[in-house]
């Protein structure tokens, strides 16, 4: 039941909760893929714009694939064999967290952040789709590696549980994930991981024809913001749609830049791996669009610490974003052109 | 660029080095990553505070809810809300994310946010809203003196 030996959980700081845990997890079980790699196999990098931030605030735009979905598109394309589960009876998920921990499994927990006490305040809003690995447990209390922060936690049980059964928009409904077994890889199943991840995120990036996945979403949030300050409520309203997008492209768990830097660290280990001289190209051409993105946050800044929403600033930040979503545009229809896509 | 040379200078830093990774919020304590390139042009993390435009961004954010919880407040205390409805804005609630919680349904939940019907709520359902919410029931009834804010404390 047990294994023989159980390896001590290591924790290690990363930039994005999901691929963090995600590399956690393989590197435990044997295989030391690192974070770049994980969220490039698992497409993570995606740019989704819904023209509802009105309505439902920072989560109408973002710079990166669904929550929940990288896990398992990084294990099926590794071929590692996984389990996830979802729960609605709040004390069985308790009890085969336990097990499974007691066992020697690190699991993968999706969780609210708003409940994860170990967290600053100010970071602790109603969001859903935070993912933690849980290694260890002590009376009352669960040892958490959050992998956003720098050191492994203690998170109490109650608050763990809130956290696991909060309500809401992506509500985590208990849902835990492990893999199963010790993972066996060739290099040769690596490289096609890679390729295949490589070839959807420059797919959905490209070839998508709606005005709310990939490049042409951020030509839309682009011709968007240039309207923040005619259509809301007051400047305030204005102010703070922009800075929600901001907070979205910065804010823990993005690596910088929205996610681009992280993808550019992808491309980068791609190119050493698959010898392609192309990737490490791609990889300086999109930490450039990074800074790009990054300067459009300072911007940003400028234009919400005035306090004023002036049509000509928004138009101006809007100018860099749609700037950065046509060198997007480029860069990924290069990529897909060159995996013969 | 239109804007000038002056204008651009806080941008400069911004060109990701390994050692010019933003660290502008050392109070923080907790140290997140963020990916940056090292001397020789590799990819490496980098424990980061966080950066000032971040920072600055979350606090606009903060304020919005300052000011919908100091508004539903007034109007708490004017006697057009009910406590249940301050509580609610003030722990960054929703009607839906409330009567999911409580297992309330979202109509009675709405309901509730009037000082009439909130007055006559029963125990067992102001229990359920406490619970969800993790605050005791008798706080639920009443109104503090003041509006909570998020912004004072981390500043």
């Amino acid at each position: 039941m047990t294994e023989p030996a159980i390896v001590p959980f290591q924790h290690q700081l990363s930039a994005h909760c999901e691929s963090g845990v995600t590399s956690a997890l393989l590197r435990h079980r044997g295989q030391p893929i690192s974070e770049p790699l994980a969220f490039g196999i698992g497409s993570g990098l995606f740019f989704v714009h819904v023209p509802l931030d009105r309505q439902i605030g920072p989560m109408a735009t973002s710079f990166r694939s669904f929550p929940g979905t990288l896990f398992t598109k990084v294990c099926k394309r590794l071929g590692a064999t996984f389990e996830v589960r979802r729960y609605r009876d709040q004390e069985r998920a308790g009890r085969e967290l336990a097990e499974l921990v007691d066992a020697g499994t690190p699991v993968g927990l999706q969780t609210s952040v708003y409940w994860l006490d170990y967290l600053p305040r100010r970071f602790r809003f109603p969001f859903n789709a935070h993912n933690i690995v849980v290694f260890g447990r002590s009376s009352g209390a669960w040892k958490v590696s959050d992998p956003v922060i720098d050191l492994a936690v203690d998170c109490p049980d109650e608050s763990l549980r809130r956290a696991r059964f909060a309500s809401g928009l992506m509500a985590p409904h208990g849902r835990l994930y492990y893999l199963t077994a010790r993972v066996q890889l060739d290099p040769d199943r690596l490289k096609k991981a890679v390729l295949e991840g490589a070839c959807e995120t420059a797919t959905r990036m490209t070839r998508i024809p709606l005005p709310w996945f990939g490049w042409r979403a951020i030509r839309s949030l682009a011709k968007r913001m240039e309207g923040f300050p005619r259509n809301s409520r007051d400047p305030g309203e204005a102010l703070l749609r922009l800075a929600n997008i901001v907070r979205m492209q910065e804010e823990v768990g993005s690596g910088g830049a929205g996610f681009r830097y992280l993808y550019a660290a992808f491309l980068q280990e791609g190119a050493g791996l698959l010898g392609d001289p192309i990737w490490a190209e791609l990889s300086t051409k999109l930490t450039e669009i990074g800074d790009r993105w990054r300067q459009f946050a300072a911007r940003a800044a400028r234009i919400y610490k005035s306090g004023k929403a002036e049509e000509p600033d928004f138009a101006e930040a809007a100018a860099i974003v749609r700037e950065c979503g046509e060198r997007e545009f480029e860069l990924f229809t290069q990529f897909r052109v060159h995996l013969g896509r | 660029m239109p804007s000038s040379a002056a204008a651009e200078e806080p941008e400069r830093r911004l060109a990701i080095r390994a050692k010019d990774v933003p660290n502008d919020l050392a109070d923080v304590g907790l140290h997140r990553g963020d990916y940056a390139l090292d001397e020789s042009g590799k990819y490496t993390v980098v424990p980061t505070s966080g950066w000032e435009v971040e920072r600055s961004a979350n606090e606009v954010a903060l304020r919005a809810i300052d000011r919908d919880v100091a508004q539903v407040w007034q109007l708490a205390r004017s006697g057009h809300r009910s406590s249940l409805a301050y509580h609610l804005t003030a722990r960054m609630f929703t009607v839906g994310t409330l009567a999911e919680a409580a297992g309330v349904s979202m109509l009675r939940v709405w309901w509730h946010l009037r000082p009439g019907p909130f007055a006559r709520v029963p125990a067992s359902v102001l229990e359920r809203y406490a619970q969800a919410m993790k605050v005791a029931a008798g706080e639920l009834r009443a109104l503090p003196s003041a509006p909570a804010r998020l912004v004072e404390d981390h500043d």
